[in-house]
């Protein structure tokens, strides 16, 4: 995390603390023999002078994915001998000399960007734990990364948030966004976003043409043009719009053109390029900001998720863990992912909207043939070098091998018995854990019918419909009941 | 309707195509195999004569250091050059061999005017020393359609004179113009069905025959680059720009592109690049595994790798009869059941393996060994899958799939006369098996692979780490995926090359020879300070429609060398402002604000000879710095630029309000100095603001 304050008070504070050397050496001569009124005697002094500093009005995050901490450091240290300057000028002159860092940031989870970005929007314990996670109840599966079903059912206005804020609204987890006014605050398109400007993409459209001249564009036309481009383009068009706005208090830039670079590329000219281009977007914010009126008061901040444990010259080294789970050796596992295998090479992969992929075995010892029904690895493969895998519970499994030989007309009575004893002793172990389950899902639902019945009642009439009150549909109510 | 059109007109065409081109092929291909195994056998007679002009006469007498892959050769040019030529050692010569196993590779024309400075300096022409003119029985089979096949190889003398470049990096348009031109003329004048199909056949050949030695000095410019870093005698920009050019002018309009925009794309292509050998590299090898092969990458001498191979482990065939075998993406026969490879006499080689079955060197402690034979070579560097390009066991395996596109092609095209545009049920039906083929990543209708197919050429000629065997084993079996009656074998090209180099160089002695060349580029470069737009695009023109027979040129005078030499540095000097004012919205954060005062100081001091987007760029970086000494510079370039932009820039700067007050009195002094421009010679609107702000 890279922050750099605009804030003169607090920045002149850092500074003038910095070079107040007697200062300190005076309170590390005193501080022992003032003995337990040091404490009181140092926060009498300092504290006025730091809630003075520590008042900045404006708060611009810019979020970068994947940015690994070494790499940008190793650049920005770097001088470019055509410039003279550094590899990462901007990052180099914000927050190298005009601001802190710090260098040994800790995500407390996985180093993946749904679980990184979860804690650092929230700054709580981690709740999501994965790029994609599956409730193995119900198969539903939570893809935190998947925007298309979002932005197609915002369209037909069933969603207004990413599954991100979905599922952290759940758990009654605020994101640092919702800690200011929604016309005081202005986000970008990003993992955890809140409703879409759909202006953003129109106005991108259009801008991606008019901004330039038209010798600009034959080139680009002949160069390729770079279409992804379009979004982050008219994404920094409108903070640069709104950091003139002194109502807005808080912006943030979301941007992963490294990410995807360095998932692609481990090689350092690739990651250098993509790391200018980041430079360049950080130095024009920069320079926004000093022009805009609460410039003094603005705090900047770049923080990332995860870095990329690539090494150049070295492609990833993995192996194909579904096909290890559906094999043999691996348990014969149907597998239930997120993403078709093998993606780019397939027909259907064309289509966006699929919850679910299950990977079929031929080596399965007792569901083969029931993959749709009987799944029994669930796996979520997104990272570096890393997967987080559901099994399902072995108790299911014993049971359901169990019945299948129950079933049977040939098995022999000398093995029925034993069978029948060995099933009902697996009911029984778990019977009190499943009862204590239904219980509190009973007590579950029993609260979300008296709620959605308290929102009934509270709903205004609704004169168009001839109804009084907003109802809930007949079906859904019997998906609760 | 549209099926009977079709049928009439095959019914109507057909007979008289096929006749004449069985004859043809037939014949072709009857003496193509004779003509090929004679040359080679004649050329391995002739090993050491070099053709062309005599060896002897080297003067350079290059000095090599045994270990570098490659050098840098700088030849002085008379009337103010430099010929940069690039040596590569091949792969095979060991230590004890001398200068006769380098070879030139890619030489480059740099126009200096004859002096010290770097700012006026112009990289001119490239020659790809193994891109020989084909011989008039090499163009005669580049004409028939339906000849996929090598016919033979260049043994005759090159013509004499120099050899032709590839490119004119001072003027890549006119390579676009005159494209344009010959297929318009084309267009009309191949009316007859046969004629067309010939014509067209022999232009696809000609720009495969050229883009295959492009792709081959890419991957030297690139290894070079890599491996020695950029010496001062050709810069990191400069070599990044001859890339570029050589990159784009595969592309229609490649030649149209500003020259701002090289350095960018040359980045662009490069990521590309090493993100599709990346992914290929990861599939073939989890494909390889997945089937119990064994997958090697060939590394070229900086490192890179553009292509792997395919090995089994001869113990593993007898072990493994039933195993199933997936052909998908390795697209070569099951190697468990077959039994050529259980009695394989071809070559093996034996590798070493450490407890955790990763490939060791030979003599590592604890390690085992494994006799393996190679099934498959492939080219990493090919969109979307590994290419095929050697399969050891069935040598027309790639070259089966490397035709299945362009026999599609070439029999809508030639015999069914279906086009893309005129039949919508063609087109439809393309598309999807386009789309399929392409999706699936399946190994027929691909796009060619002759960009892999040049680079493995590359490789087989400068790696040192592949076996002498192994490389005459992949050697052999190469020359037949191509497709191109053009192309040459490699011996040949490697002989071509000496000898287009000497006779390069013999030019470049002779008085009339590259040094009057540099003297014609530089009349006709004179020309824009004769004459208008309009002229200018007339006298192209001109030039395009007599196929570069006529080149307008002025006459030299020492007053017009010296607005060359101006011209040309200010060209620097704007493309480096250029470059500095779209980067940075504060220049002094991301430059030497030393060179930017430089480059504006010379606007400054030659404003009467600058253009309207100097002084856009004065004016843009006047915006982009709180540094003062470059702050007044910027203002002393718009006050002596003599240009109606250059005031307006000055005026919008006077009314800037956000500007300090000190400031707009300086421009407001400039404006009321003596050299502003006269109202009267304005439009009236322009005319009307320049006397307000002036105070008249």
């Amino acid at each position: 995390m890279l922050i750099c304050a605009g804030n003169r008070k607090l920045s002149s504070f850092l500074s003038s603390a910095r070079g107040l050397w007697w200062w300190w050496w005076w309170w590390w001569w005193w501080w022992p023999r003032l003995g337990a009124g040091a404490p009181l005697l140092w926060c009498l002094i300092f504290f006025p002078l730091l809630c003075q500093a520590q008042a900045p009005e404006r708060l611009v995050v810019i979020k970068m994915d994947g940015l690994p901490y070494a790499e940008v450091d190793r650049f920005v240290c770097e001088i470019d001998p055509r410039t003279g300057k550094s590899r990462l000028p901007w990052i180099d002159y914000i927050f190298y000399q005009k601001g802190t860092r710090l260098s040994n940031f800790y995500v407390r989870g996985m180093s993946l960007s749904a679980p990184s970005w979860s804690l650092l929007d929230t700054g709580q314990h981690l709740q999501i734990k994965g790029n994609v996670e599956y409730d193995r109840w119900t198969l539903h599966a939570y893809d935190y990364l998947n925007f298309i079903p979002f932005y197609l059912n915002n369209v037909v206005q069933r969603r207004v948030d990413m599954p991100g804020p979905e599922a952290l609204d759940g758990l009654g987890i605020p994101l640092l966004m919702d800690a200011f006014p929604y016309e005081r605050r202005h986000t970008s398109f990003q993992l955890f976003q809140r409703g879409i400007r759909w202006t953003t993409l129109q106005r991108g459209l259009g801008n991606r043409f008019t901004s330039r001249t038209p010798g600009e564009l034959f080139d680009e036309w002949v160069m390729g043009f770079d279409a992804r481009r379009i979004i982050s383009e008219q994404l920094e068009r409108e903070l640069a719009e709104k950091l003139s706005d002194p109502n807005i208090k808080y912006l943030d830039y979301y941007d992963t053109d490294f990410d995807h670079t360095a998932h692609h590329n481990g090689d350092r000219e690739s990651h250098l390029r993509s790391l200018q281009h980041l430079d360049a977007i950080i130095g024009r914010i920069w320079a926004h900001i000093q022009r805009s009126p609460l410039a003094a008061e603005t705090v900047l901040v770049l923080v990332s998720d995860h870095g990329i444990n690539s090494v150049e010259g070295i492609y990833s080294q993995g192996f194909n863990m579904v096909q290890l789970l559906g094999s043999d050796g691996g348990g014969g596992h149907h597998v239930v992912t997120k993403r078709r295998l093998m993606l780019d090479y397939s027909i259907k992969g064309i289509y966006p909207l699929v919850p679910l992929i299950t990977t079929t075995t031929r080596e399965s010892k007792y569901l083969r043939g029931e993959s749709a029904s009987y799944p029994t690895a669930l796996v979520d493969f997104d990272g570096n070098e890393r997967i987080a895998i559901h099994l399902r519970e072995s108790d299911f499994n014993v049971l359901h091998l169990l019945l299948q030989q129950l079933q049977r007309q040939d098995l022999p009575e000398s093995l029925r018995g034993p069978a029948v004893t060995g099933f009902f002793s697996v009911i029984d172990k778990r019977r009190q854990s499943w009862n204590q389950a239904i219980g509190e899902l009973d007590e579950e639902m029993q609260a979300l019918r008296q709620e959605i019945e308290a929102l009934e009642n509270s709903c205004p009439p609704n004169p168009r419909s001839g109804l009084n009150r907003m109802r809930i549909p007949d079906a859904t109510r019997k998906r609760f009941d | 309707m549209q099926m009977d059109k079709i049928a009439h007109k095959i019914r109507q065409r057909l007979p008289h195509f096929l006749s004449l081109l069985i004859v043809l092929t037939l014949v072709f291909h009857c003496l193509a195999p004779i003509l090929v195994v004679a040359q080679e056998a004649q050329q391995q007679q002739q090993q050491q004569q070099p053709l062309g002009a005599d060896s002897s006469q080297d003067l350079r007498s290059p000095i090599i250091d045994q270990r570098a892959p490659f050098r840098l050769e700088t030849l002085p040019v008379a009337n103010g050059g430099e010929l940069l030529t690039m040596w590569g050692r091949l792969g095979d010569a060991n230590e004890a061999e001398n200068a006769t196993q380098e070879i030139p590779l890619v030489s480059v024309l740099r126009d200096t005017l004859g002096d010290e400075t770097a700012d006026n300096d112009l990289l001119r022409y490239v020659w790809i020393h193994t891109y020989a003119p084909p011989t008039k029985f090499q163009r005669a089979a580049a004409t028939i359609p339906f000849l996929y096949h090598r016919v033979a190889n260049r043994q005759k003398t090159l013509p004499s004179g120099a050899p032709s470049p590839i490119i004119d990096l001072a003027a890549t348009d006119r390579s676009v113009w005159h494209r344009f031109f010959v297929s318009a003329v084309l267009g009309f004048l191949t009316e007859r069905y046969f004629l067309k199909a010939a014509a067209l056949t022999y232009r696809r050949n000609v720009q495969d025959y050229r883009r295959a030695h492009v792709i081959q000095a890419l991957a030297v410019l690139s290894l070079y680059e890599n491996t020695t870093g950029a010496p001062p005698a050709l810069s990191e920009s400069e070599l990044r720009e001859i890339q570029a050019r050589l990159m784009l002018s595969e592309k229609t309009f490649g030649g149209l592109i500003d020259d701002a925009n090289l350095q960018n794309y040359y980045r662009k292509q490069t990521a590309s690049t090493k993100d599709v050998r990346g992914h290929n590299w990861e599939l073939l090898r989890q494909r390889a595994e997945a089937e119990n092969l064994y997958f090697e990458p060939l590394d070229l001498p900086d490192g890179s790798v553009t292509h792997a191979l395919v090995w089994v482990a001869r113990a593993d065939l007898s072990q493994a009869a039933k195993r199933e075998f997936g052909q998908r993406f390795l697209n070569i026969k099951n190697p468990w059941i077959d039994k050529r490879l259980k009695q394989w006499k071809g070559y093996t080689e034996e590798k070493h393996f450490d407890a955790e079955n990763r490939m060791v060197a030979a003599g590592t402690p604890g390690a085992r060994k494994i006799e393996m034979i190679p099934l498959a070579l492939y080219g990493l560097d090919h969109p979307k899958i590994p290419a095929l390009l050697v399969d050891f066991r069935d040598s027309l395996n790639p070259k089966k799939r490397e035709l299945t596109r362009r026999a599609l092609d070439d029999v809508t095209q030639y015999i069914l006369s279906v086009s893309a545009f005129g039949d919508l049920y063609y087109t439809l039906g393309r598309t999807v098996f386009n789309f399929v083929t392409g999706r699936r990543g399946m190994d027929v209708n691909q796009p060619s692979r002759v960009r892999t197919y040049a680079q493995m050429k590359v490789l087989l000629a400068m790696s040192a780490s592949l076996d002498p065997t192994l490389r005459g084993e992949i050697s052999d079996r190469l020359e037949t995926v191509t497709l191109n009656p053009l192309q040459n074998n490699s011996e040949i090209e490697q002989k071509l090359a000496r000898a287009q180099y000497e006779a390069l160089i013999s030019d470049a002695h002779r008085p009339d020879g590259l040094s009057l060349l540099l003297g014609r580029d530089r009349r006709a470069e004179m020309t824009k300070f004769v004459h208008g737009r309009g002229e200018q695009a007339l006298l192209k023109l001109a030039q395009v429609v007599s196929l570069g027979v006529y080149k307008h040129r002025e006459r030299v005078t020492p007053a017009r060398l010296t607005q060359l030499d101006i011209r040309r540095q200010f060209d620097h000097h704007t493309n480096f402002l250029h470059e500095v004012a779209r980067s940075t919205p504060i220049i002094e954060v991301s430059w030497k604000i030393e060179d930017v005062r430089r480059s504006l100081r010379f606007i400054a001091d030659h404003g009467a000879q600058a253009d309207d987007r100097a002084a856009r760029l004065a004016a843009r970086i006047f915006g982009r710095t709180e540094d003062r000494q470059t702050k007044e510079l910027c203002l002393l370039g718009l006050k002596s630029i003599d240009s109606l932009v250059a005031k307006k820039e000055l005026m919008r700067l006077s009314a800037d309000q956000t500007l300090d007050e000190e400031w707009r009195n300086l421009i407001a002094n400039y404006l009321n100095s003596d050299d502003v421009v006269d109202p009267s010679a304005a439009p009236p609107v322009e005319a009307k603001t320049l006397s307000i702000v002036a105070g008249q």
